[in-house]
Formats: structure tokens, sequence, C-alpha cells
């Protein structure tokens, strides 16, 4: 059998698996499959979906995954078994963890970045600067139930004495009060304080020792910790899920966030990129938006879930397509929390669909906004840095026709300048960040051929001038064999132009003075070359703040019109 | 696929766990009542941490000299830890009964007191399993409700259907008492009128669905708020209106799994001529009595009398996989399956 490499998801609501193989010498998708994702009882529907899913796998694809009687084993005794597994996990609740640091600046916010792609929620920050007195720091250390501790702070050779107090504290944490799942403890402070923590807190594998994240003053390096935050990762969720420690047992391997794995693949394609902007990855389920952000060699990422309030409930409203009352608009949105898996099926609903999914992008980019301050996102302007690719998933983009998914990404992430919009329909940037420490060519190989479909090449226009006036001309080259085609474009306009099959379409923007197309300066135009896409070019001269109309009849129809302009 | 239960004369079962290991104190068994401390965890209700060293200014190479106790020993309230002799005699003692958990580097930890951290039964029954070192499940029979968001609140309390006009001045100022009432409304309640209800002091308010705008209100307050259907303006199954028919005068509990979670209206009572050990997994299929969501149809109820393979568009121009449901009108209509809530069905006649 030839060699193979097996990736497990195990999302919220479904769990996907894929088999890789080498074909002609390349790496490919040799067989896919999903099963739902059953994490509720004593373990035994667990195990048993992932029998039923490797099953599957197993019958289209050249590999052997289960024993002769059907049953999960030690894979490693299966003649013909993948090479390696990987395993990343979106399902169950966020881990709740507590910050402690020496410092808001230097300390709690890297931290902050740091465990947003592991996902945790941040039920409690202790700033050691706060000098709340030994008892009261105990004491809120105790009151949360905090599965993760991760302390930061404190240059190498730096002063200890309340870092000292603060590991004295969790040590008493951690020994004195009864839980049903061990606390995981992560230290990434000053380094003269790594020997001591240990030998104090006396955790054994539940104590995971990393560099300092503050590798200068004002300088932190997150990459550092990842590897203790992923023991911490693993070894919580093998005690929090009932029969997943089995099965990484019996498949060899061990557990990833999926958000830290699409994340690898994010950054791979920043670093590998030599256009100078960022990766951007936008996944948007029915519950949560994850975004990911990889731009100059750093990796942000955050999972939000949008509270549903009274000015969210508005703000979506008015990006509806579809006239709808508000209490229709409501009840909608409140129903859809409690049936994640609702199908939109009039298309009213549809409307409200996809105008809560553009305000949760917006929610969720403004979070992560705030947690990196250099991720360039303006509620109101948009997305005012550079990002090229923009890579889009998630169950909500799955469900959307091309040209929708499209501008609900644009209308949520109001992008600036040129840009490409991809979509990763499958998923594959979790499978294949799983994978990559093993067989690092695989994901280059496999990416090169069939992860991303081409959504569109996105031109904002940003000038100052008013609706109606011509703010772009675009001259569209599409071989010697056709005329070219010109397009006047005007304020307020979204023209979609559509690109050749299986060959390059060319274009020339030629700008007005004060329109900035994202070539460096106002008025600057230049040639711009495209590839096929499922939707096209797309040129956006709606301007930012995307200006929409205040009556509700005609805001609708505006958004109707654009949708219609884009493929209907 | 999700699905709710409505039974009657059929065993129920809930779970009652501590958040954190402790002692199971029933056996199984045993009958429990309202109230029943099932297990409890105890934990220290407060920590003191002294300084011996900084505080009593004493060299950190004498402190064994100046500590008077030893780490793990009880103490009382007024008892010295430590001391430092002098012109000025420093000390430190034990502000309440305890225990030094700890002794290091010059600090001294107390763990004072006891916090008993409980669960118990919210419903009568018997313990049918424990939960080693967490809890236990109590068992019971009964009727049985399953709604899809819950305030978090459990309660318990006679009863009752709430039949006011709120369209009708004249009844304005007739409104029913309903003080510790399991009270449920099958009107449209707005937020003023749930505001009337909440005045009322009831133990639960069971309402066919919740308007959004009355969640935060709900959340707020410490009365049970149950909505079996989930939001907007719909009507209950015509099985879970008869049952509650049933519930009229008679103490019943509701139970919830939690905070926005849903919860289940219990009125104990016989088993019923079932026999089964154990339930059969109800799966959608042809005969399924299904609860649609989703408008125009959202809360009708109906069943399913096809079930093809294949997918169809529908006018949002998605192409999914649907049912054939008729409603109770006789309507047939094309629903989504994502957006059929299964209705797991088991009504019998009670012994004679």
């Amino acid at each position: 059998m030839p060699e193979t490499y097996l990736s497990l998801d195990i999302g919220k609501n479904q769990t996907q698996a894929w088999l890789f193989a080498q074909r002609d010498g390349m790496w490919a998708v040799q067989a896919a499959s999903s099963v739902p994702t059953v994490l509720d009882g004593d373990g035994s529907q667990f195990r048993k979906s992932i029998q039923t899913l490797l099953s599957q796998i197993e019958q289209s694809g050249d590999v052997q995954l289960l024993d002769n009687h059907g049953q999960i084993t030690n894979i490693r005794r299966l003649e013909g078994a993948p090479a390696f597994v990987g395993m990343s996990l979106s399902a169950g609740k966020p881990v709740k963890a507590a910050l402690i640091g020496l410092s808001e600046a230097y300390s709690i916010a890297p931290l902050r970045r740091l465990v947003s792609l592991f996902n945790c929620e941040v039920v409690l920050e202790v700033n050691l600067q706060d000098n709340l007195n030994a008892s009261a720091q105990l004491e809120r250390l105790l009151t949360s139930d905090i599965e993760l501790y991760v302390i930061g702070g404190g240059a190498n050779g730096g002063a200890q004495k309340t870092l000292k107090a603060a590991i004295e504290n969790l040590r008493l944490v951690y020994h004195l009060i009864p839980r049903t799942v061990r606390h995981q403890i992560v230290y990434c402070g000053n380094q003269d304080l790594a020997e001591y923590a240990e030998s104090e807190i006396e955790a054994g594998l539940d104590m995971h020792l990393a560099s300092n994240i503050q590798t200068n003053p004002g300088q932190e390096d997150p990459t550092l910790v990842w590897k203790a935050m992923l023991k911490a990762f693993d070894r919580l969720r093998l005690q929090q899920i009932p029969g997943l420690a089995d099965i990484v047992n019996d498949l060899h391997t061990s557990v990833i966030p999926s958000d830290f794995s699409a994340g690898r693949m994010v950054r791979f394609l920043e670093r590998s990129s030599e256009n100078g902007k960022g990766v951007l990855m936008v996944h948007v389920d029915a519950d949560e938006v994850r975004v990911i952000a990889a731009r100059d060699q750093k990796l942000n990422g955050i999972a939000h879930h949008c509270q549903v309030n009274d000015e969210v409930l508005r703000m979506a409203r008015g990006l509806s397509s579809q006239v709808t009352d508000a209490n229709s608009f409501a009840n909608y949105v409140y129903n859809r929390a409690l049936f994640p898996d609702f199908t939109p099926a009039t298309l009213e609903d549809l409307g409200i669909e996809q105008a809560w999914a553009r305000v949760r992008i917006r929610e969720a980019l403004n979070a992560l906004q705030k947690l990196d301050p250099d991720f360039g996102y303006n509620p109101s302007l948009g997305l005012t840095r550079a990002y090229e690719p923009i890579i889009l998933s998630g169950s909500e983009m799955h469900l959307a026709l091309p040209h929708q998914g499209l501008m609900i990404a644009l209308d949520g992430i109001l992008p600036h300048g040129i840009t490409t919009f991809l979509q990763d329909e499958h998923q594959l940037l979790t499978a294949l960040g799983s994978l990559a420490p093993h067989e690092p060519l695989l994901p280059v190989q496999v990416m090169d051929t069939e992860v991303f479909t081409n959504l569109a090449t996105v031109v904002t226009v940003d000038t100052p001038i008013s609706d109606g006036q011509m703010v772009l001309q675009i001259e569209v080259n599409e071989g010697e064999q056709t005329p070219r085609l010109y397009h006047k474009i005007q304020m307020g306009d979204l023209k979609r132009i559509e690109t050749l099959q299986n060959n390059k379409t060319e274009l020339y923007l030629a700008p007005e003075d004060e329109s900035d197309v994202g070539m460096g300066l106002p008025g600057l135009g230049g040639w711009v070359g495209v590839m096929e896409s499922k939707v096209g070019v797309v040129v956006d001269a709606r301007g930012r703040p995307l200006k929409l109309p205040s009556d509700e009849i005609a805001r609708a129809e505006a958004l109707h019109n654009w949708l219609w302009e884009l493929g209907g | 696929m999700r699905k709710v239960l409505i039974r009657s004369g059929q065993p129920v079962y809930k779970q009652v766990r501590l958040p954190m290991p402790g002692n199971v104190l029933v056996r199984t068994g045993q009958e429990v009542k309202v109230g029943d401390v099932l297990a409890e965890a105890v934990i220290p209700q407060e920590f003191q941490i002294f300084d011996v060293v900084n505080h009593l200014r004493i060299h950190p190479s004498r402190l064994d000299q100046h500590l008077k106790r030893l780490n793990g020993e009880t103490v009382s309230k007024g008892d010295v830890i430590a001391q430092k002799p002098g012109l000025i005699t420093r000390i430190f003692r034990a502000s309440q009964d305890g225990k030094i958990v700890s002794l290091r580097e010059g600090r001294v930890t107390l763990a004072m007191g006891e916090r008993k951290l409980q669960v118990m039964a919210p419903i009568a029954g018997i313990v049918v399993e424990l939960i080693p070192g967490f809890g236990a499940v109590i068992g019971l029979a009964g009727t049985l409700i399953q709604g899809v968001w819950s305030n978090g609140l459990n309660a318990s309390g006679s009863y009752t259907r709430l039949e006011f006009d709120f369209n009708d001045p004249q009844q304005r100022n007739n409104f029913p008492e309903l003080n510790d009432k399991v009270v449920f409304s099958g009107a449209i309640i707005t937020l003023e009128r749930f505001r009337l209800l909440l005045a009322k002091k009831p133990a639960a308010i069971i309402l066919p669905s919740l308007m959004p705008a009355l969640v935060n209100q709900a959340l707020e307050s410490d009365i049970a708020v149950l909505s079996l259907n989930g939001f907007g303006d719909q009507e209950v199954d015509p099985v879970s209106l008869d049952l509650l028919g049933k519930m009229q005068d008679q103490e019943v509990f509701l139970l919830s799994d939690g905070l926005g979670q849903p919860a289940e209206l219990v009125l104990p009572g016989d088993a019923g001529k079932s026999s089964a050990l154990f339930d059969e997994e109800v799966k959608l299929g042809v005969g399924s009595l299904v609860r649609l969501l989703g408008e125009p149809y959202s809360g009708s109820t109906g069943r399913v009398v096809e079930l093809p393979e294949k997918a169809d568009r529908f006018a949002s121009g998605l192409t999914v996989k649907y049912a054939v449901v008729e409603r109770q009108d006789g309507a047939l209509i094309s629903v989504p399956v994502t957006n059929l809530l299964l209705l797991d069905v088991a009504v019998e006649t009670p012994k004679d």
C-alpha cells in the first residue's frame, strides 16, 4: 500500500477526515468523509462515530484504519496504516483560562494574544502590578472555575518577588482545591524563576515550561510558548472529552486546536507570499466567526461568539437585502442560536441569515483589532491594512452560493485596495495544519493543486468624491482575438467583470486623480492580471464607510441590486 | 438530529452532580425528597497568607525559631502562629479556626473555616445510579415535556393555566393570584404582560415561545422561565397541550439544564403500562411526528409522509435534503430536514 497520512478534525457539529496519498509523485486528497460530532455520554457513542468515519475512509481509500472486526485498534499494528494521523479539535466549550502577568502591556496583552489561538476563554486576569495582597490574589485565583493558568511577565533576570508570590499561590490552588479536570499551568515568564515555578508548584505533567514570551522589552514571541500550550490543551481535552484519550492512544497522535492547525497554514502562506501583504482567514459558522490573520511574521486569531443585543440586531437588519420587520428579524436570530443546523429556506430567511453573518464578521474583526492593535481594522472604514489572499470557509460560506458568500465577506470585511478572495470549501487548511510538522511537503503540494476555490479579485476604490461621479475607467484585455472592453465606474457602483476560463484576464485600471485603487497613490493605476474565478473581478466603488440609503426599502433594494450585480 | 421529549407514564431520569469531586451521600435505591443533599464537597471558606519574614522583620535563616506551628497543624482562633520577642513583641495569631496549609518562603498560609458545596435533589424519586465522587441519577415515573430554552432556574409548584384575557379591559383588575405557582400562558406575552406576570411572584412561567424582547428580563429574573418552542409567536403542539391540561392544580417540577439551555417540566406520577427496559432510539423516518422550524410554519407540527434521498431546491436557492410533512390541517409541505425538530412522543395510559 502507498504511504498515506490521515487528518481528523473534530468540529462542533461535524467530525471530518481526509486521507492524503501520493498521486504521480505529488500529495493529493485520496478520500474525505464526515460524520456528526457526538461528545455527550460516556464516550462509547463518540468512539462509534469515529469508527464509522474511519470505516468510510477505509472504503474509499487504499488504507487500513480498523482491525478485521471493524474496530478501532492500535493503528501501529495494522499493515497499510497511515504513516501519521493528525487530529485537531474545536468541539467542546472553550478552555477557561486565567492570565497572570506583571503588566498589562508587556505580559497580559501578549498572553491574551497567545491563548486566543488555543480555543480559550479568558475568565480571569491577574495583573501583579495591581498590588493585590497575597490573600486577595489567592481568593481571585480560587473563585473562578479555571482550567488553564498561564503565567508570564518579567524580563529574564528581572524582579522576582511578586512573581514568586503568584507562583506560591498557584501551588495552593493546584493542590488544595479538588477538580474534576486537573488544572494545566503554562509558565512563560522570567526564566530565572522557571525551575523555581516547576519545583514549587509540583504539578508534574500538568506543568508546562516555555521560554519567556517577552523576548525583549516591548517585544513578544508567542511561538516560543506554542509547544507548551499545545501540551496543556492536549491534556485538558483528553480529560474533558470521554473516549478521546483512548482514541488518541490508539491512533498514536495528540490533539491540537483547529484554529491553531489552520493558523499554521495561514502563517505558511504569509511567509511564502512575496506580495508583502498579510493573509487573512475568515471562518463563518452558525454560532461563531473565527478570524486568523498572519502579517509581518505575526499570527493572531480569535474565535468570536457574537452576543445578541438590540444594537447588533439593528446593524444586521440594516444590512439585509430583504425588508423584514424588527420582531421577525430578532425571532430568526434568537431561534438560529438554538438550532445551528437550520437552513434558510425562504428568501426572507436567507436575507436575515446573510445580514447576520455580515455583522458577525464585523464584530469578530473588531474583536481581533482589540486583541492586536496592529491588525488594521476600523469598524466603519473596514480592513484598512492589506491582506491577500482573504480565505473564506465555514458552514455559512458553504451554505451560500459563491456570489452570496463573496457579498457577505465583502460587506463584512470592507477591504481596501486590490485583493483576492479564496474559499476553502472543505476546510483543508485545518486538515493540513495538523500534518504539516510530520510531512512538510504534503501541505505545500496539496495547496498548490486543490485546496482553494478562487472566488474573486476585488478592486476597491477609495475616493472622497460624491455619488454618481466617475472614479475609475477599466480596460479589459481578453486576448488579441477579442476586442477590448471598456468600463466606466461611478462612485456608488459595484461592478462585476467576468474572467476568462482557464486563462489570465488583464485589466488596466485608470483611476481618477482622487481615486485610490491600492496601487500606492491616489490617481495611480496600471495593469492587473487575474486568473479565472467563480465570480470574476469585482470593482467596489461603494465607498468606505459603506453608504446605504437611510430608507429601509431603498436600502434593501440597494443591497439586493448589488447582490444581483454579482450573480443574482 | 435534535429532538424533544414529550412523555407520559414513562420513566424520567435527572442527573445531579457536583462541579468538583466530593462525597456522595446517598445510595442506590434510596428514596430522596426535594432538597435532600445528594453529594457535597468541603472546601476552605477563606485563606489568609501571612509574610512572617517581612511582617515580623526577621532574618529568613532564623525563621524556624519564630514559628510556633508546623505545616499541616490545625489551629484555633487566637493561636499564636509566629512570634518575635523583644521590647515590643510582634505576634501573628490565627484569626479563625483553621489549618496551616503552606509554610514556604517565609510565608504562612492558613485555610480557615469550611464551605460546603452541596447538590440537592430538585425532584423526589429513587436514586437509580451513583456517579462516584460527584452525585447521582434520580429516577421517577411521570409526565415530561421538554422545552428548548430556559433561564437556568429550577422551580416547583402547583401548575395552573392562566385563563386571563389580556385584551379585555374589564378583566384588568381581576388578574389572578399566582404566588408560588407554575404558570402556563398561551397568550401573546408582551414585555408589559411579562412584567405583570413577574409581579405576581409565581414559581415559574411556562410559555409556548418567548418574545426576544423578554430575554433580558427572563435572564435577570429570579423566577424560572421556560420556553417550549423557542422564540417568537408560536403555538404549543396538541400532544403537549393535552399533557399540560392534565397537570392542572398538580405539583410539577421545572428542571433546567442551565442558563439558555433546555429544561423539562415534570409531573411525577404512575409508570403507565410501558414495560420496556430501555428506550429505543427515535430516529427521523416516515411517520415521525415533527415540529417545524422557520417561518411561515414555525412551531406547527405534522407527520413525515415522505423522506426522499435526493435534495431539492428551495425558494432561497439552496439545495438541501428535505422531508414531505403533512401538517395537522392536511397540507403537504416540503421542509429541509435540518428544519425539523423530532418530537419523541411516548404517551402511555396510566395504570388503573
